[in-house]
């Protein structure tokens, strides 16, 4: 009885440790998201398995804006994060250690873009001069769209410091043009698209096109030390990443790619039909990259210059 | 912002008579007359949603009520917005009680203490009116982004109003209730569980109620800055995913369970302190 008892002890334990070892076989990485269309060719790696294929199982951490991503890779609550080129250069500065390790998402080649600055058909609005003194809504100061608001502004006969930037989510700048608490929105898609369709709003202008055509926008950050800690790892997640991107651009508006992308995004098969994509990448070229962080340093985000190569890793640049 | 809401009705110290005079008629006494009018006001209103959307306001983020109520009966909504209030309500639980715990526990020592009560005042006067969302990220450094710092944000919440209002009903003891106790010769430890809790229990209630409330509202302003569980954040993704109908079926769930809840406490409140309510009447 005894005897029995014992063997059958060692073989639960046996059961018991085995069953994490068969677990084991995948590595764990936690990766902050936004749920938005820039991060498709993540979600179709998962779902088509390109990550488990590479030994790497991916636990998403969704969190509505992107504001806490960084501060969580900061502490090491999670591996990766998906996040913007302003919001990671800030970062580095102030000397978090943070690397790009994979591209995300760019800007359209040629207008019309995914962002634009849009007015009320009637306002009159056509360039950065036409908005001197007026409001301009950007869903966060200090970001890449306030950055490229204010480069825009200049760039097309305005003064940047004449406009008075106010804070609104997406959702809610049709609204604010509409009850004219501004005068014109730096809008996305899938609301850019809504607005302009539905005649709301008339386009002033793209102001990425107008500054820079395809720039590096979304793309995923890790810690330094995660870097030099799990090379392999990055490598591993980089390459099936990069098999998604393939994927994204090679099966866009197809239903499979519309359903994985509704999926997670939440978005209706009819509005997300509505949109135009830009590819996605695989490379971020650091001089396509330095014009954001020179005008980072011109509109006072950034105190001294730096270079974009020394954000990005040996991962996201040309082989 | 969130949590200066409480500063109205946690009255100071030094008025624990008045504080507990102020409570008595407050919402629970009056629910059961003002039911219909009450009804009637929430009717005409939502009939002025449904009227304003179908033909004043033009915006796809106001959608008529009566469309919102359809996308509750959808089947998939209905379920998915089950186990998303399931998750919020678990996490804002776990925040709520050990909030509460920690309040009534600090509250009594506060309450009996003169040297600790000169010690913590100033830092919970200090603590008390920091708003969530800027509690948010210096937590996500020391707990990470998941259940754990949402839960000490709850926690944080549903503490002080609980805090305070112990303390208070504690020093409103009656010394002659306290006498007796020592007459009967019982020991401290017992003197606090047998005399001076009881006759607390209607401060502490008032804090607990005043904290359930908050402990909803804060679940859901951490669950739209961090994580992607709950009502916060489904009410964000919705937002952004401009199906606003789904949106304001969370949000008048919400408003449900909420009502609901202080349904509970009141209930609750009314059972356990019949001896008190007999006293008032």
């Amino acid at each position: 009885m005894r005897q029995f008892a014992k063997s059958a002890f060692i073989a639960a334990a046996a059961a018991l440790t085995a069953l994490p070892a068969a677990a084991q076989d995948l590595t764990t990485l936690r990766v902050s998201i936004i749920p938005i269309i820039d991060i498709a060719p993540l979600q179709i790696a998962m779902t088509k398995g390109f990550f488990e294929e590479e030994g790497i199982e991916i636990d998403t951490t969704p969190t509505a804006g992107g504001a806490v991503g960084l501060p969580a890779l900061a502490s090491g609550a999670v591996d990766v994060t998906f996040s913007n080129s302003v919001s990671i250069a800030l970062g580095a500065a102030q000397g978090l250690g943070f690397k790009v390790i994979a591209a995300g998402s760019f800007t359209g080649k040629e207008a019309p873009d995914i962002a634009a600055i849009v007015a009320k058909p009637d306002a009159g609005i056509k360039t950065g001069a036409d908005l001197d003194g007026k409001k301009l809504a950007v869903n966060t100061r200090n970001n890449v769209i306030w950055l490229y608001a204010n480069a825009w502004v200049d760039a097309t006969g305005g003064d940047s410091s004449s406009v008075t930037y106010l804070e609104v989510p997406f959702p809610q700048m049709l609204d604010a043009i509409d009850g004219g608490q501004v005068d014109a929105a730096f809008l996305v898609d899938p609301f850019l698209n809504a607005g302009v369709s539905g005649g709301a709003v008339e386009v002033a202008g793209y102001p990425y096109n107008t500054i820079q055509s395809e720039i590096p926008i979304g793309m995923y950050a890790v810690t330094e030390d995660f870097l030099a800690d799990n090379p392999d790892v990055v490598d591993s997640f980089v390459t099936a990443y990069n098999k998604g991107v393939d994927w994204a651009n090679d099966n866009a508006g197809s239903d499979e790619w519309n359903e994985i992308v509704s999926g997670y995004t939440r978005l209706p098969a009819e509005r997300l039909a509505g949109l135009d994509i830009p590819p996605f990448h695989k490379v971020v070229d650091p001089e396509a990259l330095q014009p954001t962080m020179d005008l980072m340093l011109k509109y006072g985000l950034l105190r001294e210059e730096m270079e974009a190569s020394s954000i990005l890793a040996d991962s996201v640049l040309a082989k | 912002m969130v949590m200066q809401s409480t500063s109205d009705d946690t009255l100071p110290p030094t008025r624990p008579a008045d504080a507990a005079r102020g409570r008595v008629p407050a919402l629970g006494a009056r629910v059961g007359q003002s039911r219909w009018t009450g009804l009637l006001l929430v009717l005409a209103l939502l009939g002025l949603w449904e009227l304003s959307a179908r033909f004043w306001v033009d915006s796809a983020n106001w959608p008529p009520f009566s469309r919102v109520v359809m996308a509750l009966f959808e089947e998939g909504t209905g379920r998915e917005l089950f186990f998303v209030f399931a998750a919020s309500l678990r996490l804002m639980l776990t925040g709520f009680v050990i909030g509460a715990g920690l309040g009534i526990a600090l509250g009594v020592a506060i309450g009996l203490n003169r040297f600790l009560r000169e010690m913590l005042s100033p830092m919970v006067e200090l603590l008390r009116p920091l708003p969530v969302p800027g509690l948010v990220p210096p937590l996500i450094l020391l707990l990470g982004i998941d259940a754990a710092m949402k839960g000490t944000v709850v926690a944080f919440a549903v503490l002080f109003p609980v805090l305070i209002n112990t303390a208070q009903g504690v020093r409103a003891v009656e010394p002659t209730l306290l006498d007796t106790a020592r007459t009967f010769r019982h020991g401290r430890a017992r003197s606090i569980l047998a005399v001076i809790l009881p006759a607390s229990l209607p401060y502490i209630f008032s804090g607990l109620r005043i904290s359930l409330a908050l402990a909803l509202i804060v679940t859901v302003v951490a669950e739209m800055i961090a994580g992607g569980t709950g009502i916060g954040y489904y009410l964000m993704t919705m937002q952004y995913a401009m199906r606003s109908a789904e949106m304001y079926a969370a949000v008048v769930l919400l408003a449900v369970t909420g009502y609901a809840l202080n349904f509970i406490i009141v209930s609750v409140e009314r059972r356990v302190l019949r001896w008190y309510f007999a006293q008032q009447d």
